[in-house]
């Protein structure tokens, strides 16, 4: 299960597992997001290529604008399939 | 010349109380239901962190390019979990599918830059990223991908 909430500066605070069968509601939930995003992933369990396709697939829509995808707060293990997926720098992890 | 890969002695293997399977659904929303399955294996073998993360990941990847790419096959995907003593081995089953080795896509190397981003292609390069062997077997429109994780190579890995 994935929960997402945005709090009122706009952080995007995701906590649980961020797998395919969360994919299409994650999605929707993104959809009216503007300007550059903070996601913090503090509490972020898990998360597989479905997830990441669905951040990239924002990060495509917010650059057009000008805007950017930060991800903050993610464990080590995040922190590696990130890597894996190249996007480390695209997401500005420290 | 025998062969020694972890599929193989998988194979061999006659312990089955060290062997769980399960049938599940084709359909997306079972991913949670498959992670469930193998989580529990896994807890009952002392086997968490990292390793355990590598499986989860590409236990869900092979799953869902099953269900993906292959929308009107008939019948459950099998998934088998086996403990060996220094690995897991996960395989999958599609009994009624298309033939596609992924043993042999060509490796993706993602791009750090967004312009030259594609949504989409990231399960097989974590599969790859994260297990040690990887087979495949296709038979009679029956797919079989073989995952295996050494416990010992997470180990080393968290030791430097």
């Amino acid at each position: 299960m994935l929960n997402i909430r945005i709090d009122d500066h706009g952080v995007v605070y995701l906590q649980g597992r961020f797998d395919a069968s969360q994919a299409a509601s994650a999605q929707q939930a993104f959809q009216p997001l503007q300007g550059t995003q903070v996601f913090d992933c503090a509490d972020l369990e898990y998360i597989s290529s479905a997830g990441i396709g669905i951040l990239l697939e924002l990060a495509i829509r917010l650059r057009g604008g000008g805007h950017a995808i930060k991800v903050v707060n993610a464990s080590p293990y995040i922190t590696k399939v990130f890597e894996y997926a190249g996007l480390r720098q695209v997401f500005h992890i420290g | 010349m025998p062969d020694r890969s972890a599929a193989a002695q998988a194979s061999r293997s006659t312990d089955l109380n060290n062997e769980v399977v399960e049938r599940f659904p084709r359909v997306l929303d079972q991913v949670p239901a498959v992670y469930a399955f193998v989580h529990r294996f896994l807890l009952a073998h002392g086997i968490s962190g990292s390793a355990a993360n590598d499986i989860h990941l590409a236990t869900e990847e092979i799953f869902t390019n099953f269900v993906k790419y292959n929308n009107g096959g008939q019948g459950d995907i099998r998934v088998a979990v086996r403990h060996l003593p220094t690995t897991v081995v996960v395989t999958l089953i599609d009994p009624d599918t298309h033939e596609f080795d992924i043993t042999v896509v060509p490796p993706l190397t993602p791009s750090e830059h967004l312009d030259q981003r594609k949504v989409g292609g990231l399960g097989i390069h974590f599969v790859r990223k994260v297990m040690d062997e990887v087979h495949y077997r296709y038979h009679e429109r029956t797919a079989e991908i073989t995952l295996c994780k050494h416990l010992e190579s997470d180990r080393a890995e968290h030791s430097h």
